[in-house]
């Protein structure tokens, strides 16, 4: 039974009704409803309870002011947590439920907050679970089920989101009649144009108005606008969308409600899409929010925004009481309580602060019979879960005591705020305007223009001229020159938008009368305003925070001005004197889900990076690893084998027979030009110019502070061409690195540097047996004295042209093959089916790291950190000591570098041969002191090591290179692991095998 | 031993010719793979008439913007770097033949770097713009456009191919399953087909005495649209 | 969220491009300079509220390094100029 809804007026299908649940409750309504309006024609305005006292709270906006009713919707993954019950279009089957109560709406334990409130003010967590430092854990359970509202749901959401990026000459944010006008404009100027409104349909304050447009309804008007630009194809009007974040440059971000006005399951399409739109021009018609009056009581559902009562009854058919006073300082509440007595409410008081009111809209007021009490205010309210009653008393102090009236609603108006969260947060500064007693955008920050109420523009006609206005020039500004439509005739708004208003920000009172709430949302008093006074939390943004103001999804929209003034009032500066805090993004809360769009995938989280040869790694049962975005395999554990085992077998497999390592992520950079020697010598610490063409050479590169950044072979393929190998996780950094030099530094250099990382495939084959093997597939004669250690050539590979590269990172005889990428995988099946003889052994990116720690190789990036030099590597065979200059020269001779304490990479060796020392552990003295512990240095690696039978690590230990046999601990979580220090390397140093 | 020799594009494993009898009229994005597109990369200080002489096709001065003529295309990459495209197995050709026009030029064979994608259909637009950063309105860009941005989390090259509008999406050969994906699910909600892939062409040594003359004609099969002509079209976007 | 004006490719997002940082730090000879200017050219950069020279690199694009003048406080853009050359005089 919907026994508010009045049977004709506004636009909703009566013929059709939905069904929803509130609470459990089954209650109807119908399209065109918002859950708020058909909770309301229901007669329910309890529906929730506040953040911090657990107070009843009921519905005080129409649309996205509201600050009480935020619900829970939907059930499963796909709860919402604070919907705003005014912005929640009604659909068959909605699923509603009040938040912050327990166990019922009705009877909340948590209201004791509310009975105990002298004891929690303003900053009281602050205060309170300060000391001692040890009990926060004990707090922190009770803060935390205390903390945040709304409850997240905890099962993945089944939901798909989009986002996407849109660009446009002229943005519109808001088609109310300024916004409607400022599209018109601008789209018949031939320009580009996005208009995006937060609502179901166009039209903003026209929908919730009884007014004409050149004779059409006011509620009709917007849809004569909405053909026009639906018909041009450089427009795109965007509706249940809502802008929320204005960045640099005019970037701006938006969230269009695709789907969430549907039953689930309804529609294919994504929940909601994400927009991120660059626009040359911003007409900025985002329309105003009526501020609400800060009075005892204020809270009590039952009291509502004058102008919410009034869309409710025009747009929406619903009576939101049956007795009402208005309480208001200024005009338009005055055609609120018109509009509201038209829509069957008994209105029997208007309250107003001004001493005396007058002009047209008053004396329709008292025509209808409706009592005026001005030079008044409410002093309080009676009831416990609705409003039941108002004590009004007359601002003169020497006046009589206060008048009880009896009533179930009160509309309230304290003037109107622009809506000037996007252009502050654009950068563009807010002025004081003194006759509306508000903040109004100041000069543009960028290329953006405010308009209609947004600017502070009242009046219909007045907003209608400013919209077109704003259209016409934001469209030239672009380059587009059109006429501004004309503004249409209106009849039945007579208002010239002047608001008459008299500032009436609080009224000191004493505790007994009630709470006097600014943030409803936040649950903020007049007294906490007091309080951070007292306590010296005067700057405005320090005040926010001490007290919550304007935080959570209100963002200021009911709190912001009112909070300031009474900062203001309190400190006795003027209001501008004081400031505003920035507004920040965003207006409305986002979902995860629309900004992470369909990167919720796990799949496209981050691109993943394979090589040719994957799918063979995939088939043969690779364990992968992360290295970058790369997909590398780590083993190929066999039916029965732990990782750490196949690792072991793989690293044994190398050194005995064969084992064949898919190399292909390396980085390659091919490099050529006439300076390209000459460049290679500034770029590596060691020598290039001198390699032969044929030839490799294995480089260092540092910074120009002397740490080493990255190394790698490079082979020169030509006089004047190289190919460069990097790390895999340094391909890209190190192609940058070249050209920031040859393009910033170097101008004079002719060299040009061309990524080939992915156009090769490549295959290290290492062992013993390895060149049995490559030969079997080659012509080329690859013999030890033909083909020595360090030797590169062109050569068919099993029929395949590519390159071989006697080059190991192994210490074993080995072989690099390099095959166009789209042959890799014929290249890497045939070796294994040629190997099988051999006993050829697919290994990992572990076993590759074993093997070269077994024989003291370097992992840029893992042995070093950025703060390690080739010195304290222990190579300082590689830095020439003949170039007049490369990068890294200079800063090895900084006093720094040159400390003799420095971290230096040593071997080292547990005492027992079977622990694996964790890589990251410290390296402290021996014995091991009483804490605190030296640090004296860390394990950069630690492997098990099948060929020298124990464990083996390395580690960057100060001084390290002194202190060879020297006895040092580790202390781990649980014990002492005793360790010698090394020499870093572990088998065969002479290097026999790798020239073999 | 014969499978050992197939020449594989990273798409391959996705069976993508196994898909291409969906129905694609219905489609709001159709997708295949044009794979082995021979590529090229060009850098140096390069007089454009120099390569016409010696492929047949000029270089765009005009940055991101294509050239196109005797079945390739020249894309612009960088005031110094442009990267030609031509049928598959040109690239030896290619190369042989700009190495010895150009002396002194850095030329590099980077075919197997990356492969590409072929988008087309009523909503590519809308699809590329889920992930892609550029403005590609007509009227800020168009055929004989090409420009080097991101879809998804990918680096690509772009080449807006005809007004239908037709766009090839040059991907890093590794990267090309993540981007395939990523456009199968961006299009998911509104229909996606996938068009016959070309068939992997034989591996043969091109004849160079064929060259400088006309290149294979390129036919793409999916589409069945030629090429655009070598015309470059004013940048039409209002200067900003 | 900026719009970086490449000289070569206009108007990009800021994704595609890297910021190198403080523009026109000149690397010193390494042959004469002090360990205080190297340390200098390596390590000290400005941190101005306001106008900044600064190198920008296009990374996901025409890969071409280039300078901008931006003012940090609202990244009012000033100059876009060749990598080579100098700060012009009326951008500050």
């Amino acid at each position: 039974m919907q026994s508010w809804r009045n049977s004709t007026g506004g636009i909703i299908d009566r013929s059709r009704h939905l069904s929803f649940t509130f609470d459990g409750k089954r209650l109807s309504g119908h399209p065109g409803d918002t859950l708020a309006s058909a909770l309301l024609a229901n007669g329910i305005h309890l529906v929730g309870r506040s953040f911090k006292y657990h107070r009843p709270r009921g519905i005080v906006g129409s649309g996205v002011e509201e600050p009480n009713a935020l619900v829970r919707l939907g059930k499963g993954g796909s709860v919402e947590p604070n919907a705003r019950a005014t912005t929640t279009e009604l659909f068959d089957g909605l699923v509603a439920s009040s938040q912050n109560r327990w166990p019922s709406l009705a009877f909340d334990v948590g209201a004791l907050n509310s009975v105990a409130s002298g004891l929690i003010p303003a900053g009281f967590y602050y205060k309170t679970f300060m000391w001692p430092a040890k009990a926060w854990t004990f707090y922190e359970r009770f803060i935390r089920r205390a903390a945040g509202l709304g409850q997240a749901p905890e099962e993945p959401d089944p939901d798909v989101y989009e986002k996407r990026y849109a660009h446009c000459d002229v943005l519109v944010v808001g088609a109310g009649p300024a916004g409607l006008q400022a599209a018109r404009a601008a789209a018949r100027s031939g320009a580009r144009v996005i208009v995006a409104d937060e609502q179901a349909v166009p039209g903003g304050s026209l929908l919730g108005e009884h007014v004409t447009l050149d004779g059409v309804a006011g509620q009709e008007w917007p849809d004569s606008v909405r053909a026009e630009l639906e018909s041009m194809s450089d427009v795109t009007l965007l509706t249940r969308t809502t802008v929320v974040g204005y960045y640099n440059h005019n970037f701006l971000v938006a969230v269009e409600r695709v789907t969430d006005h549907l039953p689930a399951g309804e529609s294919a399409l994504p929940r909601q899409r994400l927009w991120k739109i660059r626009a040359r021009h911003v007409v900025l018609a985002t329309g105003a929010i009526e501020r609400p009056l800060v009075f005892p009581g204020n809270d009590l559902p039952g009291v509502m925004l004058a102008s919410a009562v009034r869309a409710f009854a025009n747009r929406w058919g619903v009576r939101c009481g049956a007795r009402a006073v208005v309480f208001t300082n200024n005009d338009s509440a005055y055609r609120s309580a018109i509009d509201a007595a038209d829509c069957g409410i008994h209105v029997t008081t208007i309250v107003d602060c001004r001493a005396a009111p007058r002009g047209r809209l008053v004396e329709e007021a008292h025509s209808r019979g409706i009592d005026m009490m001005a030079g008044s205010a409410i002093a309080g309210v009676e009831g416990r879960k609705r409003v039941r009653g108002v004590a009004i008393s007359s601002l003169d102090e020497s006046a009589p005591a206060a008048l009880r009236k009896e009533c179930d609603l009160v509309m309230m108006s304290g003037g109107w705020n622009p809506t000037v969260h996007l252009a502050s947060q654009s950068g563009t500064r807010l002025a004081w305007d003194e006759s509306l007693a508000t903040f109004v955008p100041g000069d543009a920050a960028t290329h953006q223009t405010s308009a209609g109420a947004a600017a502070g523009t009242f009046g219909l006609v007045e907003c209608l001229r400013s919209g077109a206005l704003a259209g016409t020039e934001a469209a030239a500004r672009t380059g587009f020159d059109g006429e501004a439509p004309a503004v249409p005739e209106v009849e039945g708004d007579t208002g010239d938008g002047a608001l008459d208003l008299e500032a009436f920000w609080h009224r000191p009172a004493s505790p007994r009368d009630g709470k006097a709430f600014h943030d409803l949302q936040n649950d903020v008093t007049t007294a906490d305003v007091a309080l951070a006074t007292r306590e010296n939390y005067v700057s405005v943004e320090h005040f926010k925070r001490y007290t919550t103001t304007g935080m959570g999804t209100d963002q200021g929209k009911t709190s912001g001005v009112n909070g300031l003034a009474i900062l203001a009032s309190l400190r006795g500066e003027a209001i501008p004197a004081v400031g505003h805090t920035t507004y920040r993004p965003f207006y409305t809360p986002v979902t995860i889900g629309a900004l992470a769009g369909i990167e919720t995938n796990g799949d496209l989280y981050d691109p993943v990076r394979k090589t040719p040869m994957h799918t063979w790694h995939e088939k043969n049962g690779a364990h992968f690893e992360d290295v970058g975005q790369w997909k590398r395999p780590y083993c190929y554990p066999r039916a029965g084998e732990t990782v750490d085992e196949a690792v072991q077998r793989e690293t044994l497999a190398a050194r005995t027979s064969i084992g064949i390592l898919d190399a292909s992520t390396l980085g390659k950079i091919d490099i050529q030009g006439a300076d390209a020697a000459e460049f290679l010598d500034r770029i590596y610490t060691n020598m290039f110019s001198t390699l032969k063409v044929g030839r490799c050479r294995y480089g260092l590169m540092c910074r120009d502070d002397g740490m080493v950044f990255d190394d790698g072979v490079t082979a020169r393929i030509a006089e004047n061409r190289f190919l460069m190998s990097t790390t895999t996780g340094g391909a890209s950094t190190v192609l940058n690195w070249l050209e920031e030099w040859l393009q910033t530094e170097w101008t004079d250099l002719e060299v040009y540097c061309t990524s080939v990382t992915t156009h090769w495939a490549a295959i290290a084959v290492a062992g013993p047996k390895s060149r049995a093997l490559v030969s079997e597939l080659t012509r080329a004669d690859l013999s030890a004295e033909a083909f020595p250690f360090m030797a590169w050539r062109d050569a068919d590979i099993a029929g395949i042209a590519g390159r071989i590269f006697r080059i190991s990172f192994s210490g074993e005889t080995g072989f690099e093959l390099h095959v166009p990428a789209s042959y890799g995988l014929a290249l890497w099946r045939n070796l294994m089916t040629a190997g099988e003889k051999y006993g050829i052994t697919a290994y990992g990116t572990e076993a590759m790291h074993v093997l070269r720690a077994e024989k003291g190789f370097i992992i840029a990036g893992q042995d070093t950190d950025g703060t390690t030099t080739p010195h304290d590597l222990g190579m300082s065979w590689i830095v020439s000591k003949k170039k007049k200059d490369f990068l890294g020269m200079r800063g090895l001779s900084r006093p720094d570098t040159l400390r003799e304490d420095r971290k230096q990479l040593v071997g080292l060796l547990a005492d027992d041969s079977a622990v694996v020392i964790p890589e990251g552990a410290h390296v402290s003295p021996q014995p091991a002191a009483r804490p605190p512990v030296p640090m004296e240095g860390w394990v950069s690696s630690s492997y098990m090591s099948p060929n020298c039978g124990r464990s083996i690590a390395l580690a960057l230990v100060r001084r390290g290179h002194d202190r060879i046999g020297e006895e040092v601990a580790i202390p781990l979580e649980n014990g002492i692991v005793r360790a010698r220090i090394v020499k870093p390397v572990f088998f065969d140093e002479e290097g026999a095998r790798l020239r073999g | 031993m014969a499978e050992h020799w197939q020449r594989q594009s990273p798409l391959t494993h996705l069976g993508l010719s196994a898909h291409d009898k969906n129905e694609t009229s219905a489609a709001s994005l159709v997708m295949a793979e044009l794979r082995f597109l021979a590529k090229v990369t060009l850098r140096g200080r390069i007089p454009g008439e120099s390569v016409r002489t010696a492929l047949g096709v000029s270089l765009p001065g005009e940055p991101n913007t294509v050239m196109t003529g005797n079945n390739l295309s020249a894309l612009w990459l960088g005031p110094d770097e442009w990267l030609i495209v031509g049928p598959p197995d040109a690239e030896r050709a290619m190369t042989g033949q700009l190495a010895k026009a150009l002396p002194g030029t850095a030329v590099v064979d980077v075919t197997e770097g990356r492969t590409t994608i072929r988008t087309r259909g009523p909503m590519v637009l809308d699809i590329l713009a889920m992930g892609c950063p550029l403005d590609l309105h007509p009227r800020a860009f168009g055929p004989g456009r090409c420009a080097q941005s991101t879809l998804g989390r990918s680096p690509i090259i772009l080449h807006q191919v005809d007004g239908a509008p037709l766009f090839d999406i040059h991907v890093e050969r590794s990267q090309a399953d993540y981007l395939w994906t990523w456009l199968e699910t961006a299009g998911r909600p509104y229909g996606v087909a996938v068009e016959a892939v070309t068939a992997p062409p034989a591996w043969r040594r091109p004849a160079p005495r064929r060259y400088p003359g006309a290149f294979p004609p390129f036919a793409p099969s999916p589409s069945r649209q030629p090429t655009r002509g070598a015309t470059v079209p004013a940048r039409s976007v209002p200067s900003s | 969220m900026m719009l970086i004006p490449c000289p070569w490719c206009g108007d990009r997002l800021d994704a595609e491009f890297t910021c190198g940082g403080e523009a026109h730090i000149v690397r010193p000879d390494p042959a004469t300079a002090s360990d205080a200017e190297w340390a200098d050219y390596l390590f000290m950069r400005k941190n101005p509220k306001g106008v900044h020279h600064e190198r920008w690199f296009h990374a996901h694009g025409c890969r071409r390094w280039f300078h901008i003048t931006r003012d940090t406080v609202n990244h009012r853009i000033l100059a876009v100029y060749a990598i080579t050359d100098s700060a012009p005089e009326a951008a500050g």
